[in-house]
């Protein structure tokens, strides 16, 4: 579904991924697991349409969108909940939601809001706060929500555990599962949080250097010691 | 109270037509977050488009639909090949507007000379409120001004493009990932920030003389509206600090020459931003 090969991308003069190749089925949920600085980050945004690619393609469906702007990526269901969650603090929830039912165009579903409620029923409770007055994780739900809003084909989670307390980490990581299992989304989940990753993802790939260096389940990824070799865990 | 309320008035009114021209900079500003220092060349355009058709028999608000159209392409043409290039470049961006005013200002003077130009008021008499006696026209431009305002404030806070503006001012990145075409929706913005900029010109030139350089002045009064007011602040902002920009100076007014009271409130205006820097409104840069 989710074709990245040999792409090259970087900051500047500065280089961050060094010709990675990486695949994902429809409907897996895949985790990326590396240190800071190995092109987690830069990765999602590649994928995104917001770094430029030096060279690579990134094809999603057999579509090349290697030089395709981030709105159109959107619009063919490429959908991301960055580091940070990326709410508009500004606008109210209902709003931000708008934006990802927008987002869908052609794709979105009259009752689609329901079903996204039905997942995180707190935001039906909070539809006219502003999003900037939401706990770190009501705000995790609400860019997880809105990126539902948007009918993808293909989600992008970057760190979505961070800056959530542990008690509401396991909860968005069930909450991730269940998408995926009632809806069939295909996800790529960024994270270093291992017990996370292990909850939801099944494949699992590991960067370094801006490059895939491992993959497979992450139990066998730590069996064969790669884990604490890179992770140190 | 007569008087009072003859005062009133007048700072409403100056206030309103204030907010009118400052409402072009405002936009451009507050939205694409370019300091349009060509507003002022794009104001006296307006008004010379604007006296040219009625000049050539054109019925004055027909003249000033049109040449807000114009200015509106001008901008658009400004946009597509110079100004898009340098968006996230404010130092940039503020020169190259600066040069845009010198060179619209120059091509001004070789059209249309350096002599002053009136143009006929297209609503004349007066009417009274408790006593105190207001023009038509200036009711007009002042109403014309509120109806702007307010529809500025339906279409950000009541429409999908609102809510699609309002997310790309917060955050641009994220606004593109839900399929905001951010490139389209900044020369749309910088349009029609020329576009109001040529109509409040069009608008004001039966009430100031037409010339060459009538849109430095402009310029200032708009740029200490939009900085007082708050950065960034559309409606709210550019209404409160246009009211306090046009009440003091037609309070001081009352007491001091026109000029010298425009030159109190510039200071008080300084002063305040030095305690204030992102005006009334604004919020400070995260």
């Amino acid at each position: 579904m989710l074709e990245v090969r040999d792409v090259v991308a970087g900051y500047g003069n500065g280089t961050v991924l060094h010709g990675l190749s990486l695949s994902v089925q429809r409907g897996e949920i895949v985790g990326i697991l590396g240190r800071n600085g190995m092109g987690k980050t830069s990765l999602i945004r590649a994928v995104a349409g917001l770094l430029r690619l030096r060279e690579g393609t990134v094809r999603l469906d057999d579509i090349d969108l290697s030089r395709a702007p981030a709105h159109a990526r959107a619009q063919h269901g490429i959908a991301v909940v960055p580091q940070g969650r990326g709410v508009f603090p500004d606008l109210t929830v209902d709003e931000n939601l708008k934006l990802g039912r927008m987002a869908a165009g052609k794709r979105s579903r009259p009752g689609r809001l329901g079903e996204v409620l039905d997942y995180f029923p707190r935001l039906g409770e909070r539809g006219s706060q502003a999003a900037g007055t939401l706990s770190g994780g009501e705000q995790q739900m609400l860019a997880i929500g809105r990126a539902l809003m948007s009918e993808p084909q293909l989600l992008l989670l970057d760190e979505p555990s961070d800056g959530i307390m542990p008690v509401l980490v396991q909860q968005i990581a069930q909450n991730i599962v269940d998408i995926n299992r009632n809806e069939g989304l295909t996800t790529v989940v960024v994270e270093q949080n291992v017990p996370m990753v292990r909850s939801m993802a099944g494949r699992c790939l590991l960067l370094e250097g801006g490059q895939v260096i491992a993959e497979g389940l992450l139990d066998a990824l730590a069996d064969s010691g790669r884990l604490e070799q890179h992770l140190g865990v | 109270m007569t008087q009072v309320i003859s005062v009133a008035l007048d700072a409403i009114s100056t206030s309103l037509v204030l907010a009118l021209v400052a409402m072009g900079l405002a936009v451009v500003f507050g939205l694409v977050r370019v300091i349009n220092m060509g507003h002022g060349a794009m104001l006296a355009l307006g008004a010379y488009i604007t006296w040219t058709l009625a000049q050539h028999g054109l019925p004055f608000f027909v003249s000033v639909i049109v040449s807000a159209l114009l200015v509106g392409v001008i901008g658009l043409l400004f946009e597509v090949v110079l100004i898009r290039h340098f968006y996230d470049k404010q130092f940039e961006t503020l020169l190259i507007t600066w040069a845009f005013y010198l060179v619209a200002t120059q091509l001004i003077k070789v059209f249309w000379g350096t002599d002053l130009h009136s143009v006929a008021n297209p609503i004349r008499g007066t009417f009274t409120i408790g006593g105190a006696v207001i023009g038509r026209y200036v009711a007009v431009v002042s109403l014309v001004s509120l109806l702007l305002f307010a529809s500025a404030g339906w279409v950000m806070y009541r429409t999908s493009v609102g809510i699609r503006v309002r997310a790309m001012i917060q955050n641009r990145e994220m606004a593109m990932m839900l399929g905001v075409r951010a490139s389209a929706m900044y020369r749309a913005i910088f349009a029609l920030g020329a576009m109001l900029a040529g109509l409040a010109g069009g608008l004001i030139s039966p009430m100031f003389s037409v010339e060459p350089d009538m849109g430095t002045l402009w310029l200032v009064r708009s740029f200490f509206v939009v900085t007082v007011g708050g950065l960034g602040s559309l409606v709210g902002g550019t209404l409160i600090g246009s009211a306090l920009m046009g009440g003091m100076t037609t309070l001081v007014s009352l007491v001091a020459q026109q000029v010298f009271a425009q030159t109190v409130v510039f200071a008080l205006a300084v002063i305040a931003l030095r305690f204030r820097p992102a005006g009334i409104l604004g919020k400070k840069a995260a």
